[in-house]
């Protein structure tokens, strides 16, 4: 059974390696870590999963070319 | 009084390193005014802004983290109190919570793979929204836009520290909103504590 505190020490990690804040060095030391470890690699994959989730299905609402002709027009104005 | 001379590549600049934000722009504006209407106005007061003080932008450096950082103090300055939604909290006056310590980040919430297969694409943004804006503005630059903690930290002018922590409660509460609407459509959690399945 895992200890709590090396888990969240190491969803620590996992956060800071998929917000890219991790060095090459670090990031290969959590990747070994995963890599000896399924329940960690699970956990990674879920929290990568998470984040896809929501970068993928946010609402993104679409910007028209009207759009972006009358802010250039209103610069030229200014 | 002289009158100040137009930045030489001015336009030029706009076009090929300003413009190419805008539907990145355009996405953070919506989630902070909750409207597309709203959403426009700001991203066009953002540019014209960001024209005006072209001089100031060095070229080849982050157009983008300038642009989030002109838009999000446009909207403090002027969209907070124009917004169409009445109960909206401000950036940095939300009294129901207080930024802690990175070393503070302990407890994680996390989601079943299944719960993502019961939930439409929607409520991710119905579920963002929700979240008070400090925290909804953390998950935008840095999950759907992908910005570092350093540029976050000054966009929104707030240590990396708290970049962190917020992140991490700000995360936490999506999972929490996003279980909860997959609850509301049958999916039942039945995990222990620290995220194993009881049958493992």
């Amino acid at each position: 059974m895992r200890a709590p505190n090396d888990y969240q020490q190491f969803r620590q990690k996992v956060d800071l390696m998929l917000d890219n804040a991790l060095s090459q060095e670090a990031r290969d030391e959590v990747m070994r870590t995963v890599n000896a470890n399924p329940e960690y690699l699970a956990l990674l994959k879920k929290e990568r999963n998470f984040r896809d989730f929501v970068r993928n299905n946010v609402v993104r609402p679409k910007v028209t070319p009207e759009f972006i002709q009358s802010i250039k027009e209103k610069i030229k104005i200014n | 009084m002289s009158e100040k001379l137009p930045h030489p590549n001015g336009d030029l600049l706009f076009e090929r390193e300003l413009l190419p934000h805008i539907d990145a722009l355009n996405t953070f504006a919506y989630h902070l005014t909750y409207n597309e209407e709203d959403a426009k106005d700001l991203v066009q007061e953002t540019f014209l802004k960001a024209y005006r003080a072209i001089d100031s932008y060095v070229e080849g450096t982050n157009a983008k983290a300038w642009l989030f950082k002109i838009l999000k103090n446009a909207y403090i300055n002027q969209y907070r109190k124009k917004s169409r939604r009445p109960a909206q909290v401000d950036f940095e006056e939300f009294i129901g919570y207080q930024d802690q310590d990175e070393s503070s980040i302990s407890e994680y919430q996390d989601l079943r793979e299944e719960i993502f297969e019961n939930l439409l694409g929607d409520e991710v943004t119905v579920a963002i929204n929700a979240l008070p804006i400090d925290f909804r503005t953390v998950i935008l630059l840095c999950d759907v836009e992908g910005f570092t903690y350093d540029e976050i930290s000054k966009i929104i002018d707030i240590p990396i520290g708290t970049v962190r922590s917020r992140l991490h409660r700000a995360r936490n509460m999506l999972k929490e909103k996003l279980k909860k609407y997959a609850e509301s459509l049958g999916f039942t959690d039945k995990r222990t504590k620290y995220g194993a399945d009881e049958s493992e």
